[in-house]
Order: C-alpha cells, then sequence, then structure tokens
C-alpha cells in the first residue's frame, strides 16, 4: 500500500514528473494528428479535382480527337469510294458517341453541357440524315451535290472541332490553375508543420527550465551544503514546504545537519574538559616520572652493586648515583680498610687531609649516631658572591657493613640548603645497602680469587682430574681432562652426564667394557672407597697407556661424588716393555757366545786334547771373548747416546779429510776397491769428530762385510742445499724391501741365508742412527737385493750459505772434469783436492793404483795424477805403463806427483811432460791440467802429451 | 753301540762345541745350521737323539719340535737348548714333546754326560 501510495501520491516526484511528461506528450500527438489530417484532407481533395480535371481534359481530348479522325475517314471515303473507309466512318461515329457519353458523365458547366447536347443532336442527324445522304451523292458520284451539300455540314463541323478545342484548353487552364493552387497548399502545409514543432521545442525548453528549477537546484544546494558540512563549516538549510523527495531529503537535511552541530558542541565542550584532564594528569605523570628514575636510579644502583667486582669501578657508579640522587656541592665516599676513595668538588690537599686524619673520633661518633650534621658560616671561597652570610652544611654519614661495622664514610657539604630529614634518611638507608653490596662484592671477590686458584692448580697438573656427582654429572675437570675428553679448552664440560663423557673415552678405549663396569661400579652406587684401573686410549694410531684412580669424596659420612684422576702411564709402560725386550735380547745376544767361551773352556780343562785342537780352542775362545766385548761396547755405547748421556765434543769438520782418514784405516782391504768421489764444493760441518769416524767406518765395514764377493766401495761427497751428503756405495747382497724398515734398530739383522755366516752384533747401524741424528741429520738406505746398497747420511752445514760459492767448471766441461788421484797419503790427496775442486773439477782418489787402474777401465776420467811410491803390489810407474799400453786409456793425460827426482828416461819413455816432484804448490797441478785440457779443446780435439 | 745325533743350532762355534763334545763319545753326528734344516732332517727319521737350539732362523726349536709327528718324538730323545731359561718356555717345551732342557750357558760336560744316560 505504501508503496503504491508512493507510485500515485501527490507527493512524489517521480509521480509528478511522469504526469506532466505524459500530458505533454498527449498534447503534441493531438496537435500533430490534427495537422495532419489537416493535411492530408486537402492533399486529398486537390488531388480530387486535379484527377476530375484530367479526366475532363481526356474526354475532351477523346471527342476532338474521335470527331477529327470520323471526318478524316469520311473525306476518305469521300475521295476513293472505299468501303472500308464507310465501315472506318461507322466505327469512328460510333466512338465518338461513346466518348460523347464519357464527356458526358464529367462535371461539366454550361458551356460544356451545351457542347455536348449539340454535339450529340448533330451527331444523331449526322447519322440518320447527313451521312446517308452524303453517301447516296457519293454512290451517284454526285460530287457538286455531295460539295454543296456537304459545305454545310463540314462547317458545322469545324465548328464543333474547334469548340471543343476551346473547351480542351480550358479545362487545361483550370488544371494548371489546380497545380499552383496545390504548390501554394502544400508551402502552407510545411511552414504550419514547421510552427507547430518550433512550439513543441520551446515547450519542451520550458519544461526542461521548470524542473531544473524543482530538482536540480535543490540537489545543488543540498550537495555544496553537505559538502561544506564535510569541511567542518557551519551550513544553514532554508526550511521548505514541499511534499516530495526533494523536500524531505532538505529537512532531513537539515535536521542532520543540525544535529551535528549540535553533537560538535558537545563535542567542543567535553575535548575542553578532557584538555582539561590531561593537564592534571600529566602534571601527575611528571611527578611519577621523578619516582620512577628514582627507582630506577636505585636499581640501577643495586645492579652496580650485584655487578661490580672491582672496588674502584664500584665506587665510582655508587658515588655517581649518590650525587645523582642528593645534590651537593662537593662531597667523597672513603673505603676505610681499602684505601679507595671518590671525591668531587674538592681539592687534592683536602682530600688527602681527610683521607689521613685521624678519624677515630668521627668513626665514634658515627657509631652511635646515624650522622654527623655540622652548620658553619661559609667561608669567604665557599660563600662566592652571596651577600652577607651565607650558610653552610657539612653532611657525614657511614658506610656500614652487615654487623653495623664501619667500611667507609660518605661526606657532602652544601651552601644555603640543608639536608632535610627524610632526605638523610634516604641517604643512610642507601648507604647501608652500598656497605652489603661492598660486603657481598669483597666476598664474592675472595671466593672468585681463591675458584681461579684451585683451578689453576688444578690445571697445572699432568693428571686429567675429574668430579662428578654421585649421578656421574660433572661438576669441575681441569684442562688435562678436557684434552682427554677431546673437547676445546675452551668448552664447557661442567654439567655433561655419565652417558656424554663417558662416550670419548670408551670410543677410544681398547677394553671397552672393563672400562664402562669401572665407571658404573662408582656412578652408580655400587662402590664406594679407591680403586685403579689401567686402560688404554688410541687416537690417531697412538696408543696411550693410563691408569685411572677412582675415590669417593665425602661430606662428613655423605657420599658427595666420586673424583678421577687419570695417569697417562705411556711412557712408564713404554719403558717397561723396552727393559724386559732389551733384557730377553741381551740375554740371548750375549749368553751365545758366552755359551762358546764357557763350553771350549770347559773341554779344555777336563780334556786331554792334541795341541792343535787346544789351539783350535783357544783361537776360538779368544775370537768369542772379542765378539762379547765388541757387543758389550757396542750396547753400551748405544746405552749411553740413548739417555744422552754419552758427550759430544761438537768441532769444525772438514768432511773429506775425515773420510780420507777412515778410507786410510781400509787401504790394506784386497778383494775390494775402494774410492773417494767428491763432488762437494762446501765441506765444513759442526760434529763430534770421533763420533763421525765412527759412523763411517761402520758403514764401511758394512760395505765390506756385505759384499763378500768384492767389488766397488764408493764413499761418494756432494752438496744439496743448505747440506753434506755422504754416502757409501757396495755391490755386495743388498736389503730385501721388507728389511728397510727396522734396519736402523738395536739387534735387527737382516735373516737370509746368504748372510748367516756374517757376524755382527745388530748394533751397528742403530749407532749411527743415533750419532747423525744428534748431528741434526738423517740416514737413509737404498737397495736393490742382489745389486747392493748405499747408505747416505745427510748433515747441515756450518755456514749454509756464503762459503763455497759456485766456481766455475773447466772450460769444455759444463759439468766439472773427473780427475783421479791416486795417492796412498792422506793429506797430500787431500790438499790435491782440495786445490782441483776450487778450480772446479770433480775428484775420484784412489789409494791403490790395481784399484784405480780397474776403475779407469770401466770410466775412464779427464785426467789422472799418479804418486809413484804405493804399494807392495804395483807402484805408480806400473800404473802408467799399464795405461800406456791399453789401447782405450793409452791417451788418458797423466800428471806424474812425486817426491823422487824427475826421471827423464821414464818421462821419455811414456811421452809425459809433466813431472811435479813433492812437495809443489797445489796450483801447479790445477795449472798444468788447465792447460792441458784448454790445448785440447783449441784444437777441437785431445791433445796428449807425447804428440 | 754307535748312535746318530743331529746337533741343530745357527752358531757355528756353538754347534761346533757341541759336535766336537759328542763326537768324543763315539757317535755319529750330523749338523743342522737352522730350524728348517732341522725339521727336514729330524722328520725324515734316523735319529735316536737332537740336540735343538731354541732361538734360530726360519723355525723356532720349539716349532721344529711341535712339526714333528708323536711317533719320530717316540724314537728321538729331543734336548732342547735355550738361553731363554724361564720356566714358562721350559714347560712349553717339555709340553711339546721335548724330553730334556738344557739352558745356555752350558756345561759340555753335563751334556755328555746327560747323552750318554740317554743312550
Amino acid at each position: 500500500m505504501s508503496r503504491w501510495r508512493k507510485w500515485t501520491g501527490t507527493s512524489s516526484l517521480r509521480t509528478n514528473y511522469l504526469v506532466k511528461a505524459a500530458a505533454f506528450v498527449a498534447a503534441v500527438l493531438i496537435i500533430a494528428a490534427v495537422v495532419t489530417m489537416y493535411i492530408v484532407q486537402d492533399q486529398q481533395t486537390q488531388a480530387e479535382s486535379q484527377r476530375e480535371l484530367v479526366g475532363k481534359m481526356e474526354a475532351t481530348e477523346d471527342v476532338r480527337d474521335n470527331l477529327n479522325r470520323l471526318f478524316y475517314h469520311v473525306r476518305s471515303y469521300y475521295s476513293f469510294q472505299n468501303e472500308t473507309d464507310l465501315i472506318r466512318v461507322n466505327g469512328a461515329l460510333e466512338e465518338l458517341q461513346q466518348s460523347i457519353g464519357r464527356y458526358d458523365r464529367e462535371e461539366l458547366n454550361d458551356r460544356e453541357a451545351a457542347f455536348a447536347s449539340n454535339l450529340e443532336s448533330f451527331l444523331r442527324v449526322y447519322e440518320e440524315e447527313l451521312l446517308p445522304q452524303a453517301v447516296a451523292y457519293v454512290d451517284d458520284n454526285d460530287y457538286a451535290a455531295l460539295r454543296t451539300y456537304t459545305a454545310d455540314t463540314n462547317s458545322q463541323i469545324d465548328q464543333f472541332f474547334s469548340e471543343s478545342e476551346a473547351l480542351r484548353e480550358d479545362v487545361f487552364g483550370q488544371l494548371q490553375e489546380a497545380y499552383s493552387s496545390a504548390i501554394t497548399e502544400s508551402n502552407r502545409n510545411i511552414f504550419i508543420a514547421m510552427a507547430l514543432g518550433a512550439v513543441i521545442f520551446f515547450a519542451m525548453i520550458i519544461l526542461s527550465q521548470r524542473m531544473m528549477k524543482r530538482i536540480v537546484m535543490p540537489l545543488e544546494e543540498l550537495t555544496t551544503a553537505s559538502d561544506e558540512l564535510a569541511a567542518g563549516r557551519f551550513v544553514h538549510v532554508p526550511e521548505t514546504e514541499r511534499a516530495d523527495e526533494i523536500g524531505s531529503l532538505s529537512r532531513s537535511f537539515a535536521n542532520m545537519a543540525r544535529q551535528m552541530q549540535e553533537n560538535e558542541d558537545e563535542l567542543t565542550a567535553q575535548n575542553e574538559e578532557l584538555t582539561a584532564q590531561q593537564e592534571m594528569l600529566e602534571e601527575a605523570l611528571d611527578q611519577t616520572e621523578y619516582e620512577k628514575q628514582k627507582i630506577d636510579r636505585y636499581s640501577q644502583l643495586n645492579q652496580t652493586m650485584s655487578t661490580k667486582l672491582d672496588k674502584q669501578e664500584f665506587l665510582n657508579s655508587i658515588f655517581v648515583y649518590v650525587n645523582e640522587l642528593y645534590p651537593c656541592s662537593r662531597s667523597m665516599l672513603l673505603l676505610l680498610e681499602e684505601d679507595a676513595y671518590r671525591a668531587m668538588g674538592m681539592s687534592v690537599e683536602s682530600i688527602g687531609r681527610w683521607i689521613n686524619a685521624d678519624k677515630t673520633e668521627w668513626l665514634e661518633r658515627l657509631q652511635n649516631e646515624p650522622h654527623i650534621l655540622i652548620r658553619r658560616n661559609a667561608s669567604e671561597a665557599e660563600a662566592g658572591i652571596a651577600e652577607g652570610e651565607a650558610e653552610a652544611v657539612d653532611y657525614y654519614a657511614a658506610v656500614r657493613g652487615g654487623e653495623g661495622d664501619i667500611l667507609g664514610i660518605y661526606a657532602a657539604t652544601r651552601y644555603g640548603r640543608p639536608y632535610g630529614e627524610e632526605e638523610m634518611e634516604e641517604i643512610e638507608s642507601l648507604l647501608s645497602h652500598v656497605g652489603l653490596g661492598l660486603e657481598r662484592s669483597l666476598a664474592h671477590e675472595e671466593i672468585t680469587r681463591s675458584r681461579k686458584l684451585s683451578q689453576d692448580i688444578l690445571d697445572n697438573v699432568n693428571e686429567a682430574i675429574q668430579f662428578v656427582d654421585r649421578d656421574g654429572t660433572v661438576l669441575q675437570v681441569n684442562q688435562a681432562m678436557k684434552k682427554l675428553l677431546g673437547a676445546r679448552a675452551s668448552a664447557p664440560v661442567d654439567g655433561w652426564n655419565l652417558r656424554r663423557w663417558k662416550k670419548p673415552l670408551l670410543s677410544r678405549s681398547e677394553d671397552t667394557e672393563e672400562l664402562e663396569a669401572f665407571f658404573n661400579w662408582f656412578c652408580e652406587g655400587s662402590y664406594e672407597g679407591t680403586m685403579a684401573h689401567q686402560f688404554v686410549q688410541v687416537q690417531d694410531q697412538e696408543r696411550r697407556v693410563f691408569v685411572v684412580y677412582g675415590t669417593t669424596v665425602y661430606d662428613d659420612s655423605e657420599a658427595l661424588g666420586t673424583v678421577f684422576v687419570y695417569r697417562d702411564m705411556t711412557r712408564e709402560y713404554e719403558l717397561d716393555q723396552m727393559k724386559s725386550e732389551l733384557v730377553s735380547t741381551v740375554s740371548h745376544e750375549l749368553r751365545t757366545p758366552l755359551s762358546s767361551v764357557l763350553g771350549f773352556t770347559e773341554l779344555l780343562l777336563n780334556r786331554e786334547l792334541k795341541p792343535e785342537r787346544q789351539k783350535r780352542y783357544l783361537t776360538t775362545i779368544h775370537k768369542e771373548a772379542k765378539r762379547l766385548t765388541n757387543l758389550i761396547n757396542d750396547f753400551l755405547d748405544l746405552q749411553r747416546m740413548e739417555s744422552g748421556s754419552q758427550p759430544y765434543t761438537m768441532e769444525d769438520v772438514r768432511m773429506e779429510e775425515l773420510v780420507m782418514d777412515v778410507l786410510g784405516q781400509f787401504r790394506h782391504e784386497e778383494n775390494h776397491r775402494l774410492s773417494f768421489a767428491d763432488t762437494s764444493v762446501s765441506t765444513l760441518v759442526e760434529a763430534d769428530k770421533e763420533r763421525l769416524q765412527q759412523v763411517l767406518t761402520n758403514l764401511i765395514s758394512n760395505a765390506i762385510k756385505f759384499s763378500p764377493g768384492g767389488g766397488d766401495v764408493v764413499v761418494q761427497m756432494e752438496n744439496s742445499t743448505g747440506a753434506l751428503h755422504v754416502s757409501v756405495k757396495d755391490e755386495g747382497l743388498g736389503i730385501p724391501e721388507h728389511a728397510k724398515a727396522s734396519l736402523f734398530q738395536k739387534f735387527q739383522r737382516v735373516d737370509e741365508d746368504d748372510r748367516q755366516n756374517i757376524g755382527g752384533t745388530g748394533l751397528g747401524l742403530a749407532i749411527c742412527r743415533e750419532i747423525i741424528e744428534r748431528h741434526g741429520g738423517r740416514i737413509w738406505v737404498e737397495s736393490e737385493p742382489g745389486e747392493g746398497s748405499v747408505f747416505t747420511f745427510r748433515l747441515p752445514l756450518k755456514h749454509p750459505a756464503g762459503q763455497g760459492a759456485p766456481v766455475s767448471a773447466p772450460a769444455g766441461y759444463p759439468d766439472g772434469a773427473a780427475v783421479m788421484i791416486v795417492e796412498d797419503d792422506a793429506s797430500l790427496a787431500l790438499l790435491l783436492s782440495e786445490e782441483l775442486k776450487s778450480q772446479g773439477f770433480q775428484v775420484i782418489h784412489h789409494l791403490r793404483p790395481d784399484h784405480a787402474y780397474q776403475e779407469i777401465l770401466e770410466s775412464p776420467p779427464a785426467a789422472v795424477v799418479v804418486d809413484l811410491m804405493l804399494g807392495e803390489k804395483m807402484d805408480g810407474w806400473d800404473l802408467v805403463d799399464r795405461l800406456k799400453q791399453h789401447e782405450e786409456t793409452k791417451r788418458i793425460p797423466i800428471i806424474i806427483s812425486s817426491a823422487l827426482d824427475r826421471s827423464d828416461e821414464k818421462m821419455a819413455q811414456y811421452g809425459l811432460d809433466q813431472y811435479l816432484t813433492k812437495p809443489y804448490p797445489p796450483q801447479d797441478l790445477s795449472a798444468a791440467l788447465k792447460a792441458y785440457l784448454a790445448k785440447a779443446h783449441a784444437d777441437g780435439g785431445i791433445v796428449y802429451p807425447e804428440s | 753301540m754307535t748312535k746318530t745325533i743331529l746337533v741343530a743350532d745357527d752358531d757355528d762355534i756353538l754347534r761346533m762345541l757341541i759336535c766336537d763334545t759328542l763326537e768324543d763319545l763315539g757317535h755319529d753326528i750330523e749338523e743342522a745350521v737352522d730350524g728348517g734344516e732341522a725339521y727336514e732332517k729330524l722328520a725324515a727319521g734316523g735319529y735316536d737323539a737332537a740336540v735343538v737350539d731354541y732361538m734360530m732362523p726360519k723355525k723356532t726349536g720349539l716349532e721344529v719340535i711341535e712339526a714333528l709327528s708323536g711317533d719320530i718324538k717316540e724314537k728321538t730323545t729331543i734336548i732342547m737348548l735355550t738361553a731363554k731359561a724361564q720356566e714358562q718356555d721350559r714347560q712349553a717345551a717339555l709340553d711339546a714333546g721335548a724330553r730334556y732342557f738344557i739352558a745356555k750357558p752350558f756345561s759340555p760336560v753335563e751334556l755328555e754326560a746327560l747323552v750318554s744316560d740317554i743312550l
């Protein structure tokens, strides 16, 4: 219902608009219909009259044409008397009558009607009288009569003809007139339609304007008003009585605006009230803030007291806080026992005076009173710019410990502004806190110090120590224990449970179950007391033997936990092992020769023996006793060396000298060719000469011993970076691969068939290694079974750099020409060797001419220097003789170096041209050699002395 | 009656001492220079007694005895000679089948007496 009312009610804007629009459209339609109907009717009328006129004109023309044709045919008949013409005349007559009949049916005016009836009556006469008469004349060929007879008729016909023409003209004129009047009519109609359109258009404009005024403008006003309202400006909306939507919208808007206005006023009022309240609150907040700051300072102070352990730092913080909370002009906080203080606004003198003052009286007073307050007049300096008498207040309060004892004194001075009771109470309660805090920090410091001391002591103990509670949770460990557990030094281990710390120990242990059982006895409460257990830890393939002692720790009679102490017994264990091994080996090694000595002695004593057998036994006894002595000597040597008790006398040793000396000891060796190939530049080492001789002797005698088939034994010497390498090379049995690793260990001998009969103590190489290592060197072996062995040791040079700058090799010998010296006098050989080496030659030294000859055949040197006085079997001349006889060696240059006088005969015989008589300066030798070699080179061939 | 005795010792001089001692009794003496040879000869049979050193290359005296068949050990009286005088070594040798045990250094006279007794 209400909806319906809305649609139909007069107040509805929509209805109002619809009704008006409908009325307007209806009016327009009606007017348009009337005008259209009028125009259509008018046009129809005109078309009707035009059609009538056209019909009349056509009928007139018909009459005229038929008339014309009739008389055309009549005359043709008259002329040719043709029957067909007569028929056509009758036809034309008939058509004429018909057309007259049609003409008669048209709306005719008087003249036309007269014409029609005249013509009709004439035709009747013509048909009935005139024509038959005329035909009769024609049939009679009486043309004269005919002419007379028809003359009248013809004139009548002509009259009719001209009348009809005139009538047609008349109708045509009417038609023309009708057309022009139609055009005028239609122009007027168009004008009427246009006028009507214009009227409608204006009506629409007027209507729209009215709509605008009624609807749009009020809306615009409302919009502007609401914008204003939204912008917060005051709006006045005019009251309206309108009943439509705009009206109600305006009213409700006005209502709303008014309400808002009212609300805003109310809000403004409330807001003002709130602002007032806020100001009050802010004041309260400021107060609270101040209180809070105070509390914060207190709590900071508490924080300081509980965290600052350094006294001076503690003192500084407290002093700053107290002065911030209770400002004063100058103040000082002094700790009595500690002699620490902090002051503000005080001169050094007055501070010193107060510190050193006898404070007994002060302290006594402060014991009994909460504080001392002294009011006095400010001194001139203190008063400053104050006028008249200024008052100063000195305030003293004690920092008391837990038992009321005085730890320090706080003293402060204020000018003009006295201390209030409340303030003083606060300061004193604060100072009592400070006292407690101070005591606590001192106690804490003491505890920390003693704790650190015990931890330091523990950490410096070699044994790993671990204290666990009754469940096995770690309470304390030392650094050695952390290492044993595999934890980093900084890692916290305290708090690890049994499982956690047991795991690394067990995982590296060889006897996991026993060790775990040991720990569990203590940590699972099934055992109390002291117990030890030995176990082995394997880490990085290193076995270490530990003994762990577990001891239950008691507090009174209650067990607190267990202390485990782990002692590394590896060294002791190894020593023990070594000792028993040694005892066993030594007993075997010693007993065997001892058995022989005792056995043969017994046989000698108990039997009657033939003299030769007695001698054999005695020889054997002697040999075995010597072997026993050597063994004991070697063994003692080694023990001395290993224990470090063997003194080493270090001196500068020229290695080539030492090698020559040692080689000299073997000069009588028959089966082996000993030689010394020296390509070193620097040979000075710092060493114990006797010990190095021992090494070299050992190596050379081994080389001889283990090459039963003879062959070369070559001592080679060369430099490598900062070091000297000396090697002894043989062509003997060699050493199987598996034996190499343990070769330098005590009592290790290669156990092969081929060397079973070669005696030895098995200590020689161990001694060599010990000596070389004591010299900071290294010894090693390269060997091929059946091919021979090379034992090499390396010693650091005394002057690794600088000495022995590289010398240029002789021309044509970039690697140094090899010169062989055959000389049995070691010192002379050394001298020559030195000189030649300094000139860039390589030197090979042989003691015996027969051995030298063998080697020359195998690898010919660039030149040979020969001493004439040599061995028993072969002397220098023999060597020269052999070399000269042999095709391959006769071209090698030979220089004779001899103490004997020059023998020109022999010189000539062998074609030698250099003969140096000892003693000669060594340069002569090198000069002679160089001359040879240079000559040989300049000629592009080898130059021989004899040519 | 001549008996055949094997002397096995890797030390030439000791072997010579033992051989000389026993030869004087008028027995046939054969020698072996290591454990391997000693085993081969003993296993072949035909010895009435054998003096075997404990410490020998290739096979120790103990290994030699252990490797021998019961039959051979029955027929050949084995005397173990060793520097290892400890009780446990002695027991091991006796368990393996050695009948007698002589510790180095030994007395040739005692050995002579022992061998005479056995044979």
